[in-house]
């Protein structure tokens, strides 16, 4: 036994002593940016990444796509150095890619390799805009030289190419997983399990000696609260998390030395309605007896605070557009009863549904503000929250009659020019009739989506589309929940630009000036 | 005695399929798809439904199951994983380690804490001694593990800086996870131990070994011990296999890269494949440190290892006596 | 000089339910070469003051208060921890009652009996293995079953073995606390011829434990009777068996069967030993003898000497007929 004892108290002090030989990895020397993020990356496949947490972030960093827009609606060409639509039904488009485009490898990026990332994002279903490309037709006209054919025309389709990370042609899934070939500005030095992502400068780039930052160390936590902590513990110089509430607390002087930054719209939180499924909200008086009886303003400022701003516009329940200051219904609950007398619903005869909801965020406490409320106006809305799996199997089977819903981007003040777009050809069945037998909605919106006018006349029919879904009252606008970044003082002012569509930090703004080391 | 062995080895087998066959009904019942999560909320039912076939998720039950089980044996392989596009088996390769060494450094330091302690409390029991060990002991098996987690992450990192947030890029990175894993096991070995001994101290033969005139410590750490040790043994191989499969709460906390932390988020992010391929590893780890412990209890007690040798032979020669009547 | 004399030894036990007086003044003296028998009943407190000697009480509860016990004129009670270490097993061994639970069952028998011979001999271990073997040889074991363990071997073989450990060392005192009671009759015939003749080889003492007069008889030259803590009768065997003084050994004696009388029923001494937390204030027997009278209610009595070497503690000894021709 006392030698067992021993045995083992040698062991341990061997560990000991050669873990003690292998410091704590000090913070590199020369200019390096530490950023901490949820969410560990688990691949560096564009598809794969994601569009949040650490792999988001490094997915912005390491690929390139054809182009991007910039937060006031302005083209900035990236892989791409121009585009030109060839006629004016937009059904063809030739793109010329930059003559000193290259991978991390030193290779040229040719149309070939562009070619063959629209094909995997086609397979892979994540970007749809690329469906609308017809490539039996569109062909390759020399190694910088697209010429693509539409089948169709897609109003916003330069805007979807701007989410498309060009990857090598030459990388397999597997390579483009661990090790690929970087279109971006930084390529990758380490990567693995545990291990932090480390980026270094893509000496290729074609802007490389503007980039600030030799180096990138981007540290994915799992659990959110260990990424404030190691934020506190000064790991990082910057933090961004799905969760604004530790971001928040870092304004409010918890951290010293630090700051945060405000960005871009980051999540669009609206509710909306099948009146496909639950005829009873087919009926007008209805929707809109629910829109003047609660009074949205007051709930979105005590519940949600200072993290959200009140939503301005109506929103196309399954497309993203952004845009309008239609604002919030008018809280009157007189005219609320009115309406729903006018459709024979009273006090005997009140007007009764049931909802499910993610009993997480704010969902559950608006629901609660929602059902006092329609309660005053005599509407009965009875309450089961759930969890956030079983209610999206309950929305995807159409089990709901009024959902919770979310979407992500930034907002687009110049008006559908941007990324924040569906992914699918609009389902119209979310919008049912404006009125029975009439399809007028439903073909403004099929038009406008095809639509190859020029941004005036395409703005006024999404326009025109808004007005009436806010009249008909198909849905009800809740909150833009901001973008928040933590950062270290001493890493100086940036504007935060978020990317486009995401919404989360994007790494572009470390290339250029606007970035200044204290 | 190899008999016992070879035929625990093959007992390993019924364990690990029904291990296997149970998780993967339980996900196959599953309402939420995978497919469903990695194309996005936007993808039509088509696609959905061919990433489904792709993957093999709409055969029926038993195809899935008779799958799953041929392509370990004909390929050694666990799969791939639907969120990472990794083959399962190499993500869990390489996440293993880390769950290993904070496993069994966790392990190895509570028992060398415990066991002393309850020793301690045990010979000198009643006394002010026994108290504050036992006193001890309860604090650790009492203070729930997220919470010292968290309480050491804010004092020793945030505020002192001694010691790294999470993760583990140096060797400090491993302190925390190691005591965290490490402390409820100091409880219940400590009073494993001290309940062991002080029953074995009051056993005749101990009165003997006094008698012979030996010192007191040769008598508790030579006699007695080895006796109290049964008890101890099964505590103690349980902490091994509960920290060698990993905890999932401090590997979360900490961030480690292992297989407890890769359960989890394979469980939350739907990845079935994965899940099975952990569960499947876990309860191989569990079953061979349940062997482990097994073989040690004969190698301390000469009665069971008796007893290991006599089952089996005992058991045919009794049958066939049995046979010929 | 005497090789071992005890000098009013006294032990208690201190438990919740009062104070146990366990050994109330016993006086003992052992010649070198002796064997002296220590006969009682149950619970009279032979095997407490057994362990008295070799100081291993559970100290806790248990606790010598007073009494002097003097091994080759030196008090065991002053000697320091180490120094009665090295008496045990060494030069004053113990066999204890049960051999089943007596032996460690995790440790060869062999290894049990060498352990003791390396710690006070301190030789090689090659050297304690050999002298292991010749002592498993005079108790009578083959030499092939050194590496066995304790429950390979059956009750009889277990307590040769645990008088092979206590008189590995050639010690000058050997207690033996009920060796035989645990045995059937046959084996326990053995097992005393054995520890007689290994006695007799190395000229040990030795002070024999027991409840069983036909044992005493056998193998004693000296016998004390032990009643409630305290010796009521000592002297030689034949003061004993042939000039009963006491009361009590007088009932012993009558309860013995007799193959020679037809009997209808045992003849038992009526009555149960008092209970050690409350001892009579007079003669601890009072109660059950039937002889008791008012002085030997109020009065303990005192050890006195009666004969030659024969002490009895009692107000009315009865030393002119025995037992039998008493007849009752």
């Amino acid at each position: 036994m006392k030698r067992l004892c021993k045995i083992l108290a040698v062991i341990l002090g061997a560990v000991l002593l050669v873990g003690a030989l292998n410091l704590q990895q000090t913070k590199a020397a020369g200019k390096t940016l530490y950023i901490g993020a949820g969410y560990e990356a688990q691949s560096l496949d564009p598809l794969v990444a994601g569009v949040s947490g650490a792999g988001g972030i490094i997915s912005n960093a390491i690929y390139g796509s054809l182009w991007t827009y910039t937060a006031d609606g302005k083209v900035n060409f990236e892989v791409a150095e121009s585009y030109e639509w060839m006629n004016d039904m937009k059904t063809e488009i030739v793109i010329k890619i930059r003559e000193d485009a290259k991978f991390s490898d030193g290779s040229d990026i040719t149309a070939n390799d562009v070619m063959a990332t629209f094909l995997r994002n086609l397979n892979s279903g994540m970007f749809f805009y690329v469906m609308s490309i017809d490539f039996q037709n569109s062909t390759i006209v020399d190694d910088k030289t697209l010429d693509l054919k539409l089948s169709m025309p897609f109003a916003t389709f330069t805007e979807g190419l701007s989410l498309v990370k060009i990857s090598s042609a030459a990388d397999d899934d597997a390579k483009l997983a661990a090790d690929p070939r970087c279109s971006g500005a930084y390529k990758v030095e380490q990567f693995g399990t545990g291990l932090d992502t480390v980026l270094v400068k893509n000496e290729y780039y074609y802007d490389a000696d503007k980039l600030v930052y030799d180096q990138v160390n981007i540290t994915g936590n799992g659990n959110e609260n260990t990424a404030f902590l190691n934020f506190q513990a000064g790991e990082y110089d910057i933090l961004t998390l799905n969760d604004d509430k530790n971001i928040i607390s870092v304004r409010n002087g918890n951290v010293p030395g630090t700051h945060i930054q405000v960005g871009d719209i980051q999540d669009f939180a609206y509710i909306c309605l099948n009146t496909t499924d639950f005829p009873e909200f087919a009926d007008k008086n209805v929707r809109g007896a629910i829109a003047h009886a609660v009074d949205w303003e007051t709930i979105v400022r005590e519940i949600c605070g200072e993290t959200v701003s009140i939503a301005t516009s109506g929103l196309l329940p399954s497309a993203n557009w952004a845009y309008k200051d239609e604002g919030i219904y008018e809280y009157n609950p007189e005219l609320a009863k009115e309406m729903l007398a006018a459709s024979g619903y009273d006090a005997e005869h009140p007007f009764e549904f049931s909802i499910s909801y993610k009993n997480a965020g704010f969902d559950g406490k608006i629901a609660e503000a929602m059902q006092a409320y329609l309660k005053e106006v005599g509407i009965v809305m009875n309450l089961s929250p759930g969890d956030a799996a079983t209610v999206q199997s309950m929305n995807q089977a159409n089990q709901l009659p009024l959902v919770f819903a979310e979407a992500m981007g930034a907002q687009d003040p110049g008006g559908l020019t941007n990324s924040r777009m569906s992914n699918v050809p609009i389902n119209s069945a979310h919008f049912g009739a404006v009125d029975e037998g009439d399809t007028y909605l439903q073909d403004l919106v099929d038009e406008a989506t095809v639509s190859t006018a020029d941004q005036e006349t395409r703005t006024a029919m999404f326009h025109e589309a808004q007005d009436l879904i806010h009249d008909y009252y198909y849905c009800y606008p809740l909150y833009e929940k901001k973008a928040y970044f933590a950062a270290a003082d001493s890493i100086g002012d940036f504007s935060c630009a978020v990317d486009a569509n995401s919404g989360f930090l994007h790494l572009e703004n470390f290339k250029t000036d606007k970035v200044e080391v204290q | 005695m190899i008999r016992y062995i070879i035929r625990r080895l093959f007992l390993l087998i019924p364990i690990l399929i029904g291990t296997v066959v149970i998780v993967f009904t339980i996900n196959f019942f599953s309402d939420i798809s995978p497919a469903r999560l990695v194309l996005g909320p936007t993808a039509t039912e088509e696609q959905v439904e061919a990433k489904e076939d792709e993957w093999g998720l709409n055969d029926p039950y038993l195809v899935q199951l008779g799958r799953y089980f041929w392509r370990i044996v004909s390929q050694g392989s666990l799969g791939t994983s639907y969120i990472y596009n990794q083959p399962v088996l190499k993500m869990i390769m390489d996440r293993l380690p880390n769950t290993l060494i904070i496993g069994l450094l966790a392990a190895t330091l509570s028992v060398m804490i415990g066991i002393p302690l309850g020793i301690l409390a045990a010979i000198k029991q009643n006394t002010a001694l026994d108290y504050i060990a036992t006193f001890l002991a309860i604090l650790c098996g009492a203070i729930p593990p997220f919470v010292l987690c968290i309480l050491m992450q804010l004092v020793l990192a945030v505020r002192l800086h001694w010691l790294p947030v999470s993760g583990i890029r140096s060797w400090l990175g491993y302190i925390m996870p190691i005591i965290a894993c490490g402390v409820m096991p100091v409880a219940m070995t400590c009073r494993m131990t001290r309940s062991s001994m002080l029953e074995t101290i009051r056993q005749d033969y101990i009165r003997t070994a006094r008698a012979k005139g030996l010192k007191e410590g040769t008598v508790i750490w030579k006699h007695a011990l080895k006796n109290a040790l049964i008890p101890i043994i099964t505590v103690v191989g349980m902490t091994y296999a509960m920290s060698l499969c990993g905890s999932i709460i401090s590997e979360a906390i900490f961030n480690i890269p292992g297989l407890g932390n890769l359960m989890n988020s394979s469980i939350s992010q739907k990845d079935y494949i994965t899940n099975l391929g952990c569960v499947l590893v876990a309860a191989f780890i569990m079953s061979f440190v349940t062997l482990i412990t097994d073989l040690i209890y004969a190698a301390v007690d000469p009665r069971i290892k008796a007893q290991y040798a006599a089952t089996g032979k005992r058991a045919r020669t009794y049958k066939r006596k049995e046979a010929a009547v | 000089m005497e090789l071992l004399q005890i000098k009013d030894l006294r032990i208690q036990f201190n438990t919740d339910t009062g104070i146990v007086h366990a050994v109330n003044g016993v006086d003992l003296s052992l010649q070198e070469g002796e064997c002296l028998g220590l006969v009682g009943e149950t619970g009279a407190g032979k095997t407490t003051t057994a362990l008295g000697i070799l100081d291993l009480i559970q100290t806790p509860p248990g606790k010598i208060v007073s009494g002097e016990i003097l091994y080759k004129g030196r008090n065991i009670r002053e000697m320091k921890p180490h120094e009665i270490r090295d008496l045990r097993g060494n030069e004053i061994s113990m066999i204890f009652q049960d051999p089943m639970s007596a032996l460690n069952p995790v440790i060869p028998v062999g290894h049990q009996i060498a352990e003791v011979i390396r710690l006070h001999q301190k030789c090689s271990k090659n050297e304690a293995d050999r002298q292991m073997l010749a002592m498993l040889e005079k108790v009578r074991i083959p030499a092939e079953r050194a590496d066995e363990y304790p429950h390979q071997f059956s009750g009889g073989m277990k307590q040769r073995v645990v008088i092979a450990i206590a008189l590995a060392c050639n010690p000058k005192l050997l207690i033996a606390d009920e060796p035989t009671t645990a045995l059937d009759v046959t084996i326990q015939a053995q097992v005393l011829k054995m520890i007689r003749e290994l006695q007799q080889e190395i000229h040990t003492s030795m002070l024999l434990i027991t409840h069983d007069l036909g044992i005493v008889a056998q193998t004693c030259e000296k016998v004390a009777i032990m009643y409630a803590g305290e010796i009521v009768e000592s002297g030689t065997a034949e003061d004993i068996f042939d000039r009963t003084a006491h009361p009590y050994t007088k009932g012993l004696f009558a309860s013995i069967p007799s193959i020679d009388r037809k009997m209808r029923r045992l003849t038992p001494i009526e009555g149960l030993m008092p209970d050690p937390t409350d001892l009579p204030a007079g003669c601890s027997f009072g109660p059950r003898c039937p002889y008791v009278s008012d002085l030997c209610r109020e009065h303990k009595p005192e050890l006195q000497e009666i004969g030659a070497g024969h002490f009895c503690r009692c107000h009315f000894p009865s030393q002119k007929r025995s037992p039998e021709k008493e007849g009752q």
